[in-house]
């Protein structure tokens, strides 16, 4: 597997289940409980907002791009 | 493309360089799309055009390289020119919220929307028009090709291509294929059938731990993938997890012994216990004597039916992780994380008037996972 740059959405998307599956196995193992009102609109704002930053960065690049006319997946 | 920096159309640097003096000198000279001019009467395809920059707005195809399940996702998401993962991360979304309808019009748009062809195109045809076509001469020219044959040559120390390809790709690859996904997914799925064995050999091991594990790996996955390797597609499979998860949490109490089926379950003490895994349940209060009881349900996934009578009420201390509450004279309530605390009477309650009296009051605790949760009022 090849590194590469940082993948926002990857990274926000892994720490919410691992956050929250780590929350979970407490609940199991201790008398801890969560609100489950919150998990689902906490985990849509986390990945929309990782959504909307990623796709306004490609956004940005791709009109940085353009004049140049080169297709963007020569890159490598 | 990077293998082939020689774009058709441009003028080719190199190609007079690669000429040997035996060679008609002209290459050079005649730029793009001029290969007569180092094999003279060779049948040669007509000069290509200068290659067209990706359409804007590729057709709408199911796609053959970004594919998950059928390419539905990744054709829509090039022909509209947006993340193909987003697109499954909403279509992942909205089949939850949307109890399922959304799976028709995947399976109906599947059926719908034409695959993309796998490109075999015949030597020489217009269609032919490559991506490895390069102009000039190569010194080197198998004596078959120079001679006219249609063969392909391969240069051994440029790694460039020359005469029509047989088969064109309609995108090549420009990264290598992340393998990561898949074996987070494995690794998920082993380590839920690990706790399974564990599980059936007598190591008391709840629901919950269960699909916790699952989900802690895919989060671990994603993490890895922030660095490494491509596994954004987890995220769906990892939603759909959490909404397990959330279920389990919500019966955490629920081991395996509780069964799956339909079950009738008929209190007549002050204070009874029930639990099933997956199924249907109708709890009858009908036969509880006059007085106070106390219920305790919990369902992993299916429905509860509670049938109150008359000159009884029942409050309600429910959660449910995903699913649908429906009580007498209120509007049916659906959705993630349900919990309530109301109190239903076995005959409608007036307006603004005193509760109607009862002589059984039922405290019910329900805890469902995934499902549904009634209360009906019996006749008799």
């Amino acid at each position: 597997m090849r590194r590469h740059d940082l993948d926002w959405v990857s990274l926000i998307a892994g720490l919410v289940f691992t956050v929250l599956a780590l929350g979970y196995l407490l609940v199991a193992v201790t008398d801890l409980s969560i609100d489950g009102r919150f998990v689902w609109p906490v985990v849509l704002v986390a990945l929309g907002g990782a959504g909307v930053a990623t796709a306004v960065k490609a956004n940005q690049r791709e009109e940085q791009q353009f004049p140049a006319r080169v297709p963007a997946d020569d890159q490598i | 493309m990077t293998e082939n920096p020689t774009l058709p159309g441009e003028p080719a640097d190199d190609a007079g360089s690669q000429s040997t003096p035996g060679s008609s000198g002209t290459t050079g000279q005649t730029g793009a799309g001029q290969p007569g001019g180092y094999a003279p009467g060779a049948s040669y395809p007509p000069p290509y055009p200068p290659p067209a920059y990706p359409p804007v707005r590729r057709p709408l195809r199911r796609s053959r390289n970004d594919r998950v399940i059928s390419g539905v996702c990744g054709g829509l998401a090039e022909n509209l020119a947006i993340d193909a993962t987003l697109l499954r991360i909403l279509v992942v979304v909205a089949t939850v919220f949307t109890g399922g309808a959304l799976i028709l019009a995947y399976l109906l748009a599947w059926l719908l929307m034409p695959d993309t062809p796998a490109y075999v195109v015949p030597v020489g045809s217009p269609q032919a028009a490559p991506q490895y076509a390069t102009v000039g001469g190569p010194s080197d020219v198998p004596a078959s090709y120079a001679a006219g044959g249609t063969g392909t040559y391969i240069d051994p120390s440029t790694g460039q291509v020359y005469g029509p390809p047989v088969a064109v790709a309609p995108q090549p690859r420009t990264e290598p294929r992340s393998y990561l996904g898949w074996i987070t997914l494995s690794a998920a799925i082993a380590a839920g059938g690990l706790l399974g064995i564990l599980g059936a050999a007598g190591v008391s091991i709840s629901g919950l731990v269960v699909s916790s594990v699952i989900l802690l790996v895919l989060g671990a996955g994603l993490l890895v993938g922030a660095w490494r390797g491509r596994a954004r597609w987890l995220i769906a499979p990892a939603l759909v997890m959490l909404l397990f998860v959330q279920g389990a949490a919500a019966v955490s109490d629920i081991r395996t012994g509780s069964g799956a089926g339909d079950r009738t379950w008929v209190p007549t003490g002050a204070s009874q216990s029930y639990s099933l895994g997956a199924g249907s349940a109708t709890l009858d209060l009908r036969k509880l004597p006059a007085g106070d009881a106390n219920v305790d349900v919990s369902i992993g996934a299916g429905e509860l039916i509670v049938l109150l009578p008359a000159d009884a009420s029942v409050r309600i201390d429910g959660s449910i992780g995903a699913g649908e509450v429906d009580l007498p004279g209120k509007e049916p309530q659906s959705g993630v994380g349900l919990n309530m605390d109301a109190t239903v009477f076995g005959i409608p309650a007036p307006a603004d008037g005193p509760d109607p009296v009862t002589t059984t009051n039922v405290d019910l605790t329900a805890q469902i996972g995934l499902g549904t949760l009634e209360v009906r009022r019996a006749t008799s």
